[in-house]
């Protein structure tokens, strides 16, 4: 009996074709020579066989109509890739970083070329050094000798921070 | 007293790997990898029919059905690119579907348990006297009454999960038991024991409704 139970629960997919081939001798072996088997695998192939048709019948529905879905799955699918958010590689985040980057140094550079425009280019060039002097301040060098002072004050009076600029006694009470 | 039972198609000892390829559905599914998506609504419109069937049996409407077959071709739309041919599409396919109707019936912790209410809603029958009619494929089917298919549907419900999507993937959708073992995430060992319960069940439970 207890070599029935061993067989048992392979009735089904021997009964099926779906064993292995050796297994599948071993277990029509067993079948041929045990009636109790033997019935029990006649049961199983009948009532595999009636599942088989009546599960066909069971999982049919009327009315599926496979476009009037498709006409859904394509209306979804659009509205997905709408909703989609943009997919993200490295090279995508890269090339954006430098386009910003190279935005933001062209707003930078037509806003220094507006100011210098504004100011006039000796208000900012000339205490950086990069353009000469007058010629009366090189002509009379006694007279302007606080000149690079006042330039420098020229261009940071509209700082409140002017005290900060290094001034020694000397040259503060000249201009007090 | 011996018995020719003949023999049933074994399968050869050493499981041959199937050519994937060689499927028409697989062609299909690679061009859809490949942006053409009237291959994709044509895959779509050869198995939809199936998989809301299939999907019916575990979520108990058919409207419920059609969102989850939905819900799984969308899926299948939007992962085209990680498409791999290593097995049937159909297997491939149903892998996703069961997986979805097992979440559905997890999730809800849901009982599908055939009603006369569940037929009305899936047939959309007003009359609460009437017996829904259900398509008959064959002459056939016809011998199957309405009574016998609704208590197949009561019997089927209450087999559990996993068995019951182990069976209909094995008898409905045609799938061997390696590929329903592949479709169920499982060794071809346990698939055959949930099969076999499940036929004994079933059979067992008929056979006691009859009598």
């Amino acid at each position: 009996m207890s070599r029935c139970q061993d067989f048992r629960e392979d009735l089904t997919a021997w009964a099926e074709g779906q064993l292995p081939a050796r297994q599948h001798e071993r277990v029509s072996e067993h079948v041929t020579h045990c009636p109790h088997c033997g019935a029990e695998a006649n049961r199983l192939r009948s009532a595999i066989a009636w599942q088989q048709h009546a599960l066909r019948a069971v999982a049919s529905l009327d009315g599926v109509d496979p476009l009037a879905l498709s006409a859904r799955l394509r209306r979804e699918l659009t509205a997905a890739a709408n909703d989609k958010a943009p997919a993200w590689s490295l090279r995508d985040v890269w090339g954006t970083m430098l386009g910003r980057l190279a935005l933001a140094g062209a707003a930078v550079s037509v806003a220094a070329v507006v100011l210098l425009l504004a100011i006039g280019p000796g208000m900012v060039l000339m205490p950086l050094g990069l353009e000469a002097p007058p010629p009366a301040v090189t002509q009379q060098t006694d007279f302007f000798k606080d000149y690079p002072l006042i330039e420098r004050l020229d261009v940071l009076e509209h700082f409140d921070t002017v005290e900060s600029v290094p001034l020694d006694d000397d040259s503060a009470s000249q201009h007090g | 007293m011996q018995r020719n039972f003949g023999s049933a198609g074994a399968f050869p000892e050493a499981s041959v790997p199937l050519n994937a390829e060689a499927d028409p559905d697989v062609q299909l599914m690679l061009a859809v990898q490949r942006g053409d998506r009237s291959a994709f609504e044509r895959l779509f419109e050869k198995h939809v029919r199936a998989v809301v069937g299939f999907a019916a049996q575990f979520v108990g409407t058919r409207a419920r059905a059609e969102e989850l077959a939905q819900d799984v071709f969308l899926q299948i739309y939007r992962t085209r690119a990680r498409y791999v041919p290593s097995a049937r599409f159909t297997t491939w396919l149903y892998r996703m579907v069961t997986n979805a109707c097992l979440s559905e019936v997890r999730r809800a912790d849901h009982r599908y348990h055939v009603q006369a209410g569940d037929h009305l809603e899936q047939h959309g029958v007003d009359d609460p006297g009437s017996i829904p009619e259900v398509a008959t494929r064959s002459s056939e089917d016809a011998l199957l009454s309405q009574e016998t298919l609704s208590r197949l549907r009561v019997v089927l419900a209450d087999l559990p999960p996993q068995q019951r999507a182990a069976l209909l993937l094995a008898r409905l959708e045609g799938l061997s038991y390696d590929e329903v073992a592949t479709a169920l995430a499982c060794s071809v060992s346990a698939v055959k024991s949930l099969i076999h319960r499940a036929t004994v069940t079933l059979r067992d439970r008929m056979q006691e409704e009859q009598n």
